[in-house]
């Protein structure tokens, strides 16, 4: 391996130490289950690496990855592998009414349990649109390079995608649940 | 209220959701790994296309590779006059196959659909009207009204005249065709490449030579003007396209089926006809 390779290789482990949680979490997002988002969060690195000189000379060397990323889920889901809820992520038999004492713990599973069947019930590509704008907190413009589509097609995606989690059964409930717990403490 | 407090609640519940993956030591060695591979895959094939361009590489489609050669991308046909007669109307579409052949056992067939272009905004509501009726998936673009299908005087127009709508169909067997691909093209020049693709692995990740046996389907448009085009694969090997007309549309469409085991297209080149290199497309971050 000649010195450059080396520092090439220096460089990506680097920026692959640094940005794999963030990816890993992201990836658990857009697919729903632990192994999936590993195997998703390391596709985007190897393609990033193979694409390295133009990561680094990118702009925005996170907003390059994040594309590869949301590319490859893209074609996953056409390929026909859909992820699989994750054991007990459907909600059943593991009500929010047990282990008061533990409300903040359940609290935060309920939002698992509630948000991630509905996330998942979700077109990709409204998923993406979704998880682009409300984890990674992006712009509508930056979410429209990320899925390589136009401003227009983020902000009607994002639009369709809060309209069905708006009318998703669990996730009303949840909210409501929240509402009286948080009732609960003030009194 | 509850609609409210829903996308108020949205980012901190995504947090908390994301919270859930367990953060896994990172897999810098198989990913650095693999990566070597990809982009040792990369180098062979320009080399390759070097041997091409001087005229040294027989292009051999679905041929056995010798002992230590790479695996061959996979054979596709096109039938003869497989283009229907009738040139597509507003409200009914033309088709073409684009390409067949056989991976994993399977036999696999590609056409496109292709509506013609509205000319104002009464042809755009009947070709609506007619997607609609047959039955075609409409993209998003279509769908974005309050109602489905878009109704005239209660939607925006959905689209502008002036653009031929494309569909392309997949069948696996002979069982029903399913979309794999939809967009928009101008019935002239200044039309841009459209490259979609899938992977054909039979029944998914079954058996333990899945992953060996998987190809990559590739299938797209390349604009008027374009008069020869090719796809390397990342392990060197190239496919010459044939080139498929299409009622409705200037330019071309084409198939290209990659080499067993799941290798990656590299880049799509195309040539004008005076041999002259013209805008390709590159696969890297595919």
């Amino acid at each position: 391996m000649t010195a450059e390779q080396s520092e090439r290789d220096a460089d990506f482990q680097g920026f692959m130490a640094s940005r794999w949680p963030r990816l890993l979490r992201t990836a658990y997002l857009l697919t729903g289950e632990q192994h999936a988002a590993e195997d998703l969060a390391q596709t985007a690195l190897e393609r990033a690496y193979v694409a390295w000189r133009r990561v680094t000379q990118a702009e925005d060397p996170d907003a390059y990855v994040r594309r590869i990323l949301v590319n490859a889920h893209t074609r996953r889901f056409r390929n026909g592998r859909r992820a699989e809820l994750p054991n007990g992520a459907t909600g059943g038999g593991q009500g929010p009414r047990q282990q008061a004492e533990a409300r903040d713990r359940i609290a935060q599973t309920d939002d698992r349990l509630a948000l991630l069947p509905a996330l998942l019930a979700l077109p990709p590509r409204q998923r993406q649109a979704v998880v682009l704008r409300y984890w990674e907190d992006l712009s509508v413009d930056e979410a429209a390079a990320a899925m390589g589509c136009s401003t227009g097609t983020i902000k009607s995606q994002t639009a369709k995608a809060l309209a069905k989690l708006r009318r998703s059964p669990a996730l009303k409930q949840q909210t409501a649940d929240t509402g009286e717990r948080a009732g609960g403490t003030e009194r | 209220m509850h609609d409210d407090a829903i996308d108020t609640a949205l980012p901190e519940r995504l947090a908390a959701t994301a919270d859930q993956v367990r953060i896994t030591p990172v897999p810098a060695t198989t990913v650095l790994r693999a990566a070597r591979r990809r982009r040792n895959g990369r180098r062979l094939a320009m080399g390759t296309a070097a041997l091409a361009a001087g005229g040294l590489l027989a292009a051999g489609l679905g041929v056995l590779p010798e002992a230590g050669e790479p695996r061959q991308p996979t054979t596709v046909v096109v039938p003869p006059a497989t283009s229907s007669p009738a040139g597509p109307g507003v409200t009914r579409p033309s088709n073409a196959v684009l390409g067949e052949g056989t991976a994993d056992g399977y036999r696999f067939r590609v056409e496109v659909d292709i509506w013609g272009a509205a000319a104002d905004e009464a042809d755009v509501w009947n070709q609506i009207r007619a997607m609609y009726e047959s039955d075609t998936e409409m993209p998003f673009e279509v769908e974005n009204g309050a109602n489905y299908p878009p109704v005239k005087g209660e939607d925006k127009l959905p689209y502008t005249p002036g653009k031929s709508w494309y569909y392309i169909y997949l069948s696996v067997d002979g069982n029903p065709r399913v979309p794999y691909g939809e967009g928009q093209i101008l019935t002239g020049r200044d039309d841009e490449i459209h490259v979609d693709g899938t992977n054909l692995d039979g029944n998914g990740n079954e058996g333990p030579d899945a992953e060996a046996r998987t190809v990559e389907l590739i299938f797209g448009y390349v604009p008027e003007g374009i008069d020869r085009a090719e796809i390397t694969w990342e392990n060197g090997t190239v496919s010459k396209l044939e080139l498929v007309e299409a009622a409705g549309s200037t330019g071309h469409w084409f198939t290209a089926a990659g080499p067993e085991g799941g290798v990656d297209p590299d880049e799509l080149r195309t040539y004008d006809r005076n041999g002259k290199p013209a805008e390709g497309y590159d696969f890297t971050d595919w």
